[in-house]
C-alpha cells in the first residue's frame, strides 16, 4: 500500500461517524413543563410582617373606571374606540384557562372550553357583535396574563385574574365580578388548617399568581413549589411531592372535586377579587366591560352564571358590588 | 568455550559463520530456502489474520452496529409517535377507542420490543446497558402518567391534561427526557461504529506488512532465479518461475480484494450510510413536528414553544413554502428549494427511490397545509382543530403524515437494502480462506523443490 488512502478513508468514516448527525438534535422539543421546587426567597419577610406585597401604592385596587352609560348597541359602538376596532376585526380574542374548573376548562367530552369566565367573555363578545361566534379563546398560563395583554396578543383576559395594586401598575381591571379568597387544599387524613401548620412542609401554588406571592411571604416559611398551573400542583400533590396546595377557594374546590382524598380547609387568609384584565391603552374598553358587568349584575345574568357554575342550584349570593374611582 | 566468550563476541562469531556459509553456493541456496519458507509462512499468517479480521469487522459493522443505530432511531420514531397518539387519544376524549388509543398501545408495545432487542444486542456494553435501563425505567413512569391522564380524562377531570403534560415533558425534555436518552443510545452506538472503524487500522497495518513481505519474496525469488542462471548456466528454473508466478497471483488476488473491500466500505459507510442517516434524521424531525400539533392542542398555553419547534423542525426539511409548481418541478429533477428533502431528491439513486421521495414531498405539502388549517382553527373552533389534527384523510394532519411517512419509509427500505448489499459486497470472498494458505505452501514447496537439485549437486 503506497499511500494511506485506505487509512484515510477509514479515518474519514470514523470521523463522520463521530461527528455526524447520529447524535440526533435534542433541542427540538418543548421546554420542560414540570414544575420546579423553589426555596423561599432570601428576602422573605420576617414573621409577623406577612402582608400584601409592600410595593402597593393604590388604596383600593378594585376601584375601576365608571361606565359611560348603558351598554351601547352593537351597531352603535363609539367611533375610534377599541370596541369598534374589535368589531371591525371580526373577533374578540380572550385569554382564558382550560384547566381551572369551574371558571375555565376544556370539557373532555365535547372539546369545548366552558366555565364562568367563558360565559362572561361571551357576554362581552355578544355586546360587541350582537351574536355568538365572534370570539377566540387563547389558553394562557397565569404567568402569561399580564404580558399577553400588554403586547396585544389578547384583547382581554378572563382567567381567575386577581385584582391587585401590583398588577394595576401594568394593566387595567374591570370591576370585581367574583369574590374569592385564598385557602388550603390538603389530604383528608391530615390535620393541617393553615399555613402556620405547614412550616417546613412543601406547599404548591401556580406560578404568576398572587397566591404564590402570599405563600412565599408566609411567616411560617413553608417550602414553596411553583406549578405552571393549578392542575400541575394537583399532580404533584397526588404524587406525594407536596403536602398542600394554596390558592383561591373556588379553584381549590374545583381541584378537590377531582380528588376525593382531598379537602379544602381553613379560613380565607387573603381576599382575591377577580376582574377582567384589559390593557391600560384602552380605558374606553374597561368602561365598556364594566357596563356589561353592571348589566349582568342587575338583569340576573350574573346570578344565573353563578348558579350554573359555582352554586349548583343553591341561592346565588348578591354579586360583588362595583367600585369606581371616577 | 562459548560460555567463556563474552556475549558480543559470540554473536559476532555466529554472524561471521553464517556469512561464511552463505558466501558458498550451497550455503546461499540453503539461506534462500529458509528465507522463502519463512516469508511464505508470514504471508500465510498475515493474509489469514487480515482476512479473518476484515470479515469480523464487516460483520460487526454491517450486522450489529449499524442495525443497532437503526434500532435506536426506530425507538425514537416509535416513542415520538406513541406520545402523539397519547395526545390524540386525549384530544378525542370519549372517542379515543376509535384508533388513537390502539395506535398508542401498539407503538408502546413496538418500542418495548425494540428496546428488548437492543438490550440483546448490547451484550456486555455497560454504557449501553445502563442507558437502556434508564430508558426502560422512564418509559414505565411515562406510561403510568399517560394512564393516569386517561383515567382522569375519562371522568372529565381536568387534571388529566396536567398528567399528559408531565408525560410529554418526560418524553421530550431536552437533556434527560426519554427521547434524549434514546438519542444518546444512538450516540453510544455511533461511538462504537467509530471505534470499529478505527480498529480497521490494524487490518490496514497487517495488509501493509503483507504486501511488504510479498514484495520482498518476489525480489528474493527473482534474485535467486538470476543467481541460478549465472552459477549453473541454466536458462530458467521452471519451479522457481512457477513460485514467482504464484506470488504475483497472490499479490493480484489480495490486491483486488483489498480494493473491492475498500471501495465497498467507502460506498457503504460514506455515501449510503450518510444517506440512510439523513433519512432517519428526517424521520425523527417529521415525527417530532407531527407531535407538536397534537401537543399544542393539548396544551395551548404553550403554543408559542410548540410552534417554534415545529418551525425549526420543518424548516430543516424544506426551507420555504412549497408550491404545486415546485413539487412538480422537483418530480422532474429540477429542485428549486433547499433543505433535507431537497437533498433527498438530489441523492435519490434509483427511480423507485425518487418516486418515494416525491411522495414524501407531496405528503409534506399536505402536512403543512393541514397544519396551517389547524392553527387557523385553534382558539375559535377547538373541536374543528382537533378533527383536523386526528383526521386521516389527505387534507387532515394524520392523513398527510401517513403519506409523508409512507414515502420516507419506502426510501429508507430502499436505501437500507442498498447499504446491506454494498456492505455484503465488502466481505472478502470465502475462497480466500483456502487460497492464501494453499498458495503460500505451494510457493514454499516449489522454491524448495526448485533448489533441491542444485543442492544435490553438492551432495547435500
Amino acid at each position: 500500500v503506497k499511500r494511506p488512502a485506505f487509512l484515510l478513508a477509514f479515518l474519514a468514516i470514523a470521523a463522520a461517524a463521530c461527528s455526524g448527525p447520529l447524535g440526533a438534535p435534542a433541542a427540538r422539543v418543548p421546554p420542560d413543563t414540570r414544575p420546579v421546587l423553589t426555596s423561599p426567597p432570601a428576602a422573605a419577610p420576617t414573621p409577623n410582617t406577612v402582608a400584601r406585597p409592600a410595593t402597593t401604592t393604590c388604596t383600593d385596587a378594585t376601584a375601576s373606571l365608571r361606565p359611560d352609560g348603558p351598554v351601547p348597541k352593537p351597531g352603535n359602538l363609539p367611533a375610534n374606540s377599541f370596541m369598534r376596532s374589535v368589531a371591525d376585526h371580526g373577533k374578540l380574542v380572550v385569554g382564558v384557562s382550560q384547566d381551572t374548573p369551574p371558571f375555565g376548562y376544556l370539557n373532555p367530552f365535547d372539546n369545548q372550553i366552558e366555565g364562568f369566565d367563558i360565559d362572561l367573555s361571551r357576554l362581552v363578545a355578544r355586546a360587541i357583535f350582537g351574536d355568538d361566534g365572534h370570539i377566540e379563546f387563547h389558553v394562557i398560563d397565569p404567568a402569561q396574563r399580564i404580558w399577553q395583554l400588554r403586547d396585544g396578543t389578547v384583547d382581554m383576559v378572563a382567567r381567575t385574574f386577581e385584582i391587585t395594586c401590583n398588577s394595576k401598575k401594568q394593566i387595567e381591571f374591570s370591576t370585581t365580578y367574583f369574590d374569592s379568597g385564598q385557602r388550603l387544599l390538603v389530604g383528608k387524613n391530615t390535620s393541617y388548617q393553615s399555613l402556620q401548620d405547614l412550616a417546613g412542609k412543601k406547599v404548591c401554588a401556580a406560578f404568576g399568581t398572587t397566591s404564590l406571592d402570599n405563600v412565599l411571604d408566609a411567616p411560617s416559611r413553608p417550602l414553596v413549589t411553583a406549578g405552571r398551573d393549578w392542575t400541575d400542583c394537583l399532580v404533584l400533590f397526588q404524587q406525594g411531592q407536596v403536602d398542600a396546595i394554596s390558592g383561591d377557594d373556588v379553584i381549590l374546590n374545583g381541584l378537590a372535586a377531582q380528588d376525593q382524598s382531598t379537602k379544602v380547609v381553613g379560613a380565607k387568609f387573603f381576599d382575591q377579587p377577580y376582574g377582567v384584565g384589559v390593557s391600560q391603552a384602552h380605558p374606553e374598553f374597561v368602561r365598556f366591560v364594566n357596563a356589561v358587568l353592571e348589566r349582568a349584575r342587575t338583569d340576573g345574568t350574573w346570578a344565573a352564571m353563578y348558579n350554573k357554575w359555582v352554586g349548583h342550584g343553591g341561592q346565588a349570593p348578591p354579586p360583588p358590588a362595583a367600585a369606581y374611582r371616577d | 568455550l562459548i560460555q567463556a566468550l563474552p556475549r558480543g563476541a559470540w554473536l559476532r562469531q555466529g554472524a561471521s559463520a553464517v556469512r561464511a556459509r552463505a558466501a558458498t553456493t550451497p550455503g546461499r541456496l540453503w539461506v534462500v530456502s529458509v528465507v522463502v519458507i519463512v516469508q511464505a509462512l508470514l504471508l500465510w499468517v498475515l493474509g489469514s489474520t487480515a482476512l479473518i479480521s476484515t470479515r469480523s469487522a464487516i460483520d460487526t459493522i454491517g450486522g450489529r452496529t449499524v442495525p443497532s443505530i437503526f434500532e435506536a432511531q426506530m425507538i425514537h420514531e416509535t416513542l415520538a409517535e406513541a406520545d402523539r397518539s397519547a395526545a390524540n387519544a386525549y384530544l378525542l376524549g370519549d372517542l379515543e377507542t376509535s384508533g388513537a388509543r390502539q395506535d398508542y398501545e401498539q407503538e408502546m408495545s413496538d418500542a418495548t420490543r425494540a428496546l428488548e432487542q437492543t438490550a440483546e444486542h448490547s451484550g456486555t456494553d455497560r454504557q449501553a446497558t445502563q442507558a437502556l435501563q434508564d430508558v426502560i425505567t422512564l418509559l414505565t413512569q411515562y406510561s403510568g402518567l399517560v394512564e393516569t391522564a386517561r383515567a382522569n380524562n375519562r371522568q372529565g377531570y381536568t387534571v388529566g391534561v396536567a398528567y399528559l403534560r408531565a408525560a410529554s415533558a418526560l418524553m421530550h425534555e431536552p437533556r434527560d427526557g426519554i427521547l434524549a436518552r434514546v438519542d444518546r443510545l444512538a450516540d453510544v452506538r455511533s461511538q462504537s461504529l467509530a471505534d470499529q472503524n478505527a480498529s480497521l487500522w490494524l487490518i490496514v497495518a497487517m495488509l501493509g506488512a503483507f504486501f511488504v513481505v510479498d514484495l520482498s519474496l518476489l525480489v528474493v525469488l527473482m534474485v535467486t532465479q538470476g543467481f541460478l542462471r549465472r552459477r549453473f548456466q541454466r536458462r530458467w528454473s521452471l519451479r522457481l518461475l512457477a513460485a514467482t508466478v504464484l506470488v504475483v497471483g497472490l499479490t493480484g488476488l489480495v490486491g483486488m480484494q483489498t480494493f473491492t473491500t475498500y471501495r465497498s466500505l467507502v460506498d457503504a459507510q460514506q455515501r449510503e450510510f450518510t444517506t440512510l442517516h439523513n433519512l432517519w434524521q428526517m424521520d425523527g424531525l417529521i415525527d417530532d413536528a407531527n407531535g407538536q400539533d397534537s401537543l399544542m392542542l393539548v396544551d395551548p398555553s404553550n403554543s408559542d414553544a410548540f410552534n417554534q419547534f415545529f418551525q425549526s423542525d420543518t424548516n430543516q426539511l424544506v426551507d420555504r413554502q412549497l408550491t404545486d409548481d415546485m413539487v412538480a418541478q422537483a418530480a422532474q429533477g429540477n429542485v428549486q428549494f433547499g433543505g433535507d428533502l431537497a437533498d433527498a431528491i438530489r441523492n435519490a439513486s434509483s427511480p423507485p427511490e425518487r418516486r418515494a421521495v416525491v411522495q414524501m414531498l407531496r405528503g409534506y405539502q399536505h402536512f403543512m397545509q393541514a397544519d396551517a388549517a389547524i392553527r387557523a382553527k385553534v382558539g375559535s373552533d377547538h373541536q374543528a382543530a382537533v378533527a383536523l389534527a386526528v383526521g386521516t384523510n389527505a387534507v387532515q394532519l394524520s392523513g398527510a403524515f401517513r403519506e409523508l411517512d409512507g414515502g420516507l419509509d419506502t426510501a429508507i427500505v430502499i436505501d437500507r437494502s442498498d447499504y446491506n448489499s454494498t456492505i455484503a459486497s465488502a466481505q472478502p470472498r470465502g475462497m480466500f480462506g483456502f487460497i492464501i494458505p494453499a498458495l503460500c505452501i505451494a510457493i514454499a514447496a516449489l522454491t524448495f523443490w526448485g533448489l533441491r537439485p542444485r543442492l544435490a549437486e553438492y551432495g547435500l
